[in-house]
């Protein structure tokens, strides 16, 4: 029954997911192409005319529109997850023969993909409008790999000695973060929906930075804490520290997130 | 076959200040319509939202097929809301699809059938349709299953008397034999001769049920006058 719901989930934001790719193709197609002349431009020194700078701002909205693309994606699986909760498509919804624990994950689940989905076409995107860019440069195809080498080695830091933990442990809480974000918003769109009776918007964006606050503010008495006490240690452990602790109350936070959600829905819905 | 298809016993649901349902008993057996009957705001979309599982009750037990709500009563209960519960951007064949997936009482072919006497397109969008045709949809989809209990909240509300007739008869034409039958309705007049029986509910409490012919043998009056009768003396109606 889980994957009937996931496929159930995925046939309503699939269409929008494919829009948004094919637009941001598009952008990334224009932005390259933008891009191309702009570098032409610097390569001969050539004076800045009108049509470099209306150039330059096509460019500049290709890259805000590929962003756009991206927020679009996340933004429309989280509107189908209260629409197809808490409208009047809540009444097939909660009458499927599915438990309610089904029920959400399958919105997390979703809103998980969409954000994979979002994060798939902005870098996709992204290497398009390189490409499209450097097409206009053959010397650049024969010297793919020096160039890779070159830019290897310019982050190669990140990977070698004492930076390597540090590093992975800051990459494992930024995805950690979006991860455990995805039950935070929904619950708060739950709470504007079931509990505010009045001004929904206002009451979920009150506790989403509610909620933000409190983690900012724990964390950072928690940090300061430790950075007290752990003066003897080097400031790359402290942080480390610092950093764990983030990550720990994070996930506490992303899961204490789901169960209220599953609290309001089962015990607080009234669909009218 | 369990005795009774719809048991609750001392059901109540209260809505902050508001008591909805107060210490409701009842029990459903199973091959009956029977009408909920009562006036705006008596609880009567309370129970039945209760026993579809869209509402937990604040006390007391409610079962069907004697066993607690839950996806297992869900998988045995066909419930139409008072409103249009589908994506209007949906396909009507994206609809049958689903409720094939979900639900494996749903009989596609008889679904299929109703639509095309109804000249409805498969490929037609929901939203492209009139409000007429949408709740004949909604209908044809949720009659469509084998369920045990069929909860119809308000299905003739908002329509014509041409769509009422209709829809009556779809009723009576689809649902199994073996199941029941509750329908949500204040419009008594036009609903009056499908039901077997009826179960007058006001302020969260019944307060008169039996069986129609019952009514007509024992006073010689129609449940409408029957029960505008019975609420013309009630406080608050």
């Amino acid at each position: 029954m889980f994957a009937k719901l996931l496929k159930y989930e995925w046939r309503s934001t699939k269409g929008f997911a494919w829009l948004m790719f094919l637009i941001s193709l598009s952008a990334a197609v224009v932005g390259g192409l933008s891009l191309q002349h702009l570098m032409r431009v610097s390569q001969t020194q050539a004076q800045q005319t009108l049509l470099t700078v209306m150039v330059l701002l096509i460019f500049l909205a290709a890259m805000v529109a590929l962003l756009v693309c991206a927020a679009a994606n996340l933004f429309f699986t989280l509107w189908r997850f209260y629409r197809s909760r808490f409208t009047q498509e809540g009444y097939l919804t909660f009458t499927l023969p599915v438990t309610t624990h089904q029920i959400l994950l399958s919105s997390v689940v979703n809103c998980l993909l969409g954000a994979f989905c979002a994060l798939v076409t902005l870098a996709v995107s992204y290497i398009f409008m390189g490409l499209v860019a450097c097409a206009g440069f053959p010397g650049f195809f024969s010297s793919r790999w020096e160039i890779l080498e070159a830019l290897f080695q310019s982050i190669g830091w990140l990977f070698t000695g004492e930076n390597v933990p540090l590093f992975f442990q800051m990459v494992a809480q930024i995805l950690i973060s979006g991860v455990c974000e995805i039950p935070v918003i929904m619950l708060v769109i739950t709470v504007g929906a079931v509990l505010a009776k009045k001004h929904k918007v206002v009451a979920a964006v009150a506790v989403y930075y509610g909620i933000q606050m409190a983690q900012v503010l724990i964390t950072g008495a928690v940090g300061t804490a430790a950075g007290t006490s752990l003066l003897l240690l080097d400031a790359s452990a402290s942080y480390g520290w610092t950093l764990t602790f983030s990550t720990l109350l994070t996930v506490a936070v992303g899961i204490a997130s789901y169960f209220l959600m599953y609290y309001l829905v089962k015990r607080k819905l009234n669909l009218s | 076959m369990e005795e009774y298809v719809l048991k609750a016993q001392e059901l109540s649901m209260r809505y902050h200040r508001t008591l909805a349902l107060d210490n409701l008993n009842l029990a459903l057996t199973p091959g009956k319509i029977v009408g909920l009957l009562g006036p705006n705001g008596s609880g009567k979309t309370t129970l039945i939202k209760l026993t579809a599982g869209l509402l937990t009750p604040t006390s007391g037990e409610i079962q069907v097929c004697g066993q607690p709500i839950s996806p297992a009563t869900k998988a045995l209960v066909s419930y139409l809301p008072d409103k249009t519960y589908f994506s209007a951007k949906q396909k009507i064949r994206e609809l049958l699809d689903t409720f094939q997936d979900f639900y494996a009482d749903f009989d596609r072919e008889r679904a299929e059938n109703m639509l095309g006497a109804l000249g409805i397109s498969l490929e037609a969008r929901l939203g492209s349709l009139s409000k007429g045709n949408q709740e004949k949809v909604q209908l044809v989809v949720v009659m469509s299953r084998r369920a045990r209990l069929y909860l119809l909240d308000e299905p003739i509300g908002g329509v014509d008397p041409a769509a009422r007739d209709y829809i009556l008869n779809t009723i009576i034409t689809n649902y199994d034999p073996t199941a029941t039958v509750l329908i949500s309705t204040h419009l008594i007049e036009d609903v009056e001769r499908v039901l077997d029986e009826f179960i007058f509910l006001n302020q969260g409490k019944i307060v008169r049920q039996g069986t129609a012919d019952q009514v007509r043998e024992e006073t010689g009056k129609s449940l409408d006058e029957l029960f505008r009768e019975v609420f013309k003396c009630l406080p608050n109606c």
